[in-house]
């Protein structure tokens, strides 16, 4: 029960932010994205309060804490005087659903854990009692640290380990997944018919995150104490509210997508680049003009960069994945985000603006061409591991899914923004077979390798596309060519 | 005009997704295989992070666990050697933990087949610290499965490797 009411306080705290841009972006988001909103500011607060000196550590967590929840509710407060009756039962409402399955995944407990989340537990609950992330400098340099500060929640409320966050991250991206694909499916014009209610586009975008959410290794990973599902539900969150501030002309989403995109990349040590990439992407394609824009991919590399650099003074021999060098390359490459975006929206590349996406996809994809020209053994062992991955029974029939439904979006009307998942999956591939060759065994091709956990990151994203581009109505609304 | 193909589509991946996913899950057993039981939770809390290696707390707290099951066996996969105060640690840990169970002998032979395992005997008990198993790391995990034991938990021995001296 005591990791039940730490979850309703972080989705609490998430409602604060959720809520008071409701008025734009809906009820139904400002709940289903309010725990995930949550646990990144936990995240936020507790990254902040370790730069401080060791001995302000826990003062420091506790005025962070309550400074974000205090600019949180000074908003929330003011925009619940002005909610109607109505409004207000539906949050309540709301509230107590996420209070049930909070409380239903705190008394059971369905985790699934293997090494990997000894090292995310450990070191959370190291980091939260010591609040020394040097001496933590073998496991910080090696995997991500977003779910190591999740699991430092345990010791402020004396649990083992949280063993609930990961199925309520899950429900909550599913929840998020059908409240924007519906707001989606419906601003692309495909309206119901007067005098009927839009259950037809409810409930194809339930019927495509059931479809998304079905495979037996989904399943797993909704319960395992890991990285991967929580990356792929942030990454979701991130493209699906970038592409609705293009599809519903609001701004109001843009804050979300770049927080979201944050909290994708602080979940392995890789993933900023990918969140580069996507963030480049979407700067790039989208036709708006918003000083979110402008700035967003400035915030990015603000929080990025600097967390990189403190890790690469980390690097040591401990260290397996980030050495210094690697480190460079992706702070390299979130640095070069907000430049790029800046000089192909309104500097002197703007003429190479529609042709940043193919880039997107084509560097990765020429370094995977050499790759296999300079580490043929390498990559021989990377490939025949992503194949094994694509058809192992544990994904059931999801990739092949992927790949028709693929197809057909080729002869569907083009979405506005679409770039951002056709591009944006194909470059991500390219550099899980990139990060593969950066290995020195490749893929092994089992279940729990890192190369198809990484997978499970374009599931989301790829459904949420077939989502909204396929199963609309013929004739209509014609989006803009963008 | 609507196109229906696409819900329709959906639902034929739902359903295979749900008889693949029954199949795989009868036919080579659940992720679940490797959850830790909820007996284990009060030992987890017991285990007071020990200033300053995040390691060592691990360690401590997978041998809670095991100790909570009834003494399972613990494997080492390493690609380092063990040094002189990790396994003075180690064995400090293992008394402290009254071992009760026997070690299965199935999976003795079948480690040693599998990594030729170094057989270290510590308080009366073997430690089997298999050398090399990286890559794949999967392979003590098969032998998990193969033995359907939620007893076997896996530490790195890299990491093992590290404790040496810092932990007290």
């Amino acid at each position: 029960m005591t990791e039940a009411v730490l979850h309703a306080l972080l989705f609490g705290l998430g409602l604060t932010y959720t809520l008071p841009a409701s008025r734009e972006t809906g009820l139904p988001f400002a709940v289903a994205a309010a725990y995930p909103v949550g646990l990144l500011l936990w995240v936020v607060a507790m990254l902040a309060s370790l730069v401080a000196p060791v001995s302000l550590f826990p003062a420091a967590l506790t005025v962070g804490l309550a400074l974000l929840a205090g600019v949180g509710l000074a908003r929330t407060l003011s925009t619940l005087r002005q909610t109607r009756g109505g409004a207000l039962g539906r949050l309540a409402a709301g509230c107590a659903g996420f209070l049930l399955a909070a409380i239903l995944f705190s008394e059971l407990n369905l985790a699934v854990l293997t090494v990997d989340s000894f090292t995310y537990i450990g070191a959370g609950r190291s980091l939260a009692t010591f609040a020394d992330p040097s001496a933590l400098a073998g496991v910080l340099t090696n995997v991500g640290v977003f779910q190591v500060l999740v699991q430092s929640a345990s010791i402020p409320i004396g649990v083992p380990y949280l063993h609930a966050a990961s199925p309520l991250l899950a429900v909550s991206g599913i929840a998020c997944f059908v409240v924007l694909g519906r707001r989606g499916r419906l601003a692309l014009g495909d309206a119901p018919d007067p005098g009927r209610g839009p259950w037809r586009e409810t409930a194809i975008v339930v019927l495509a995150a059931v479809a998304m959410a079905s495979p037996y290794f989904m399943v797993a990973q909704a319960l395992y104490v890991h990285t991967n599902y929580a990356a792929a539900i942030y990454l979701l969150l991130a493209c699906a509210t970038f592409w609705l501030a293009e599809v519903e002309d609001r701004d109001a989403w843009l804050p979300f997508a770049f927080a979201f995109l944050v909290a994708f990349s602080l979940q392995r040590l890789e993933l900023p680049v990918y969140g580069a990439l996507f963030a480049a992407i979407a700067c790039a394609e989208t036709s708006r003009q918003s000083r979110w824009l402008r700035w967003g991919p400035w915030l990015f590399a603000l929080v990025i960069v600097p967390w990189y650099a403190y890790l690469s003074t980390l690097s040591s021999e401990e260290t397996r994945l980030l050495a210094w060098d690697r480190a460079l390359f992706v702070m390299t490459g979130v640095a070069a985000l907000p430049v790029v975006a800046h000089l192909v929206r309104s500097g002197v590349a703007r003429h190479l603006r529609p042709w940043l996406a193919p880039c997107a996809v084509g560097l990765p994809l020429a370094a995977v061409v050499a790759s296999v020209a300079f580490v043929p053994e390498r990559m021989e062992k990377t490939f025949s591991g992503l194949v094994s991955h694509f058809i192992h029974p544990a994904w059931g029939v999801t990739w092949l899914a992927i790949l028709l439904l693929g197809i057909a979006t080729l002869r569907a009307r083009p979405i506005p923004l679409g770039r951002l998942f056709s591009h944006g999956g194909a470059a991500s591939l390219c550099l899980i077979a990139l990060t593969g060759a950066a290995r020195a065994g490749g893929y092994h091709g089992g279940l729990t390798d890192s190369g198809n956990r990484m997978l499970t990151h374009l599931v989301p994203v790829a459904f949420f596309f077939f989502a909204v581009s396929l199963g609309r109505a013929r004739a209509g609304h014609e989006p803009s060519s963008r | 005009m609507r196109a229906w193909w696409f819900p329709a589509a959906l639902c034929v991946v739902i359903l295979a997704n749900g008889l693949l996913a029954f199949r795989y899950v009868r036919e080579l057993g659940p992720m679940a295989t490797y959850r830790i039981t909820a007996r284990s939770d009060d030992s987890l809390a017991a285990a007071v992070p020990a200033r300053p290696a995040a390691f060592g707390t691990m360690i401590r707290q997978l041998l809670a666990i095991q100790s909570s099951l009834g003494g399972a066996v613990l494997m080492v996969p390493t690609d380092l050697s063990l040094n002189a105060t990790s396994l003075q640690l180690f064995a400090r840990l293992e008394i402290q933990q009254e071992r009760r169970a026997p070690i299965d002998p199935g999976v003795a032979d079948e480690l040693e087949a599998e990594s030729d395992p170094a057989h270290l005997l510590l308080a009366g008990r073997r430690l089997y610290v298999a050398r090399d198993l990286r890559p794949p790391w999967t392979a003590p995990l098969h032998l998990i499965e193969a033995h359907g034991s939620p007893r076997l938990f896996v530490v790195s021995g890299a990491r093992l490797d590290r404790l040496g001296g810092s932990v007290r």
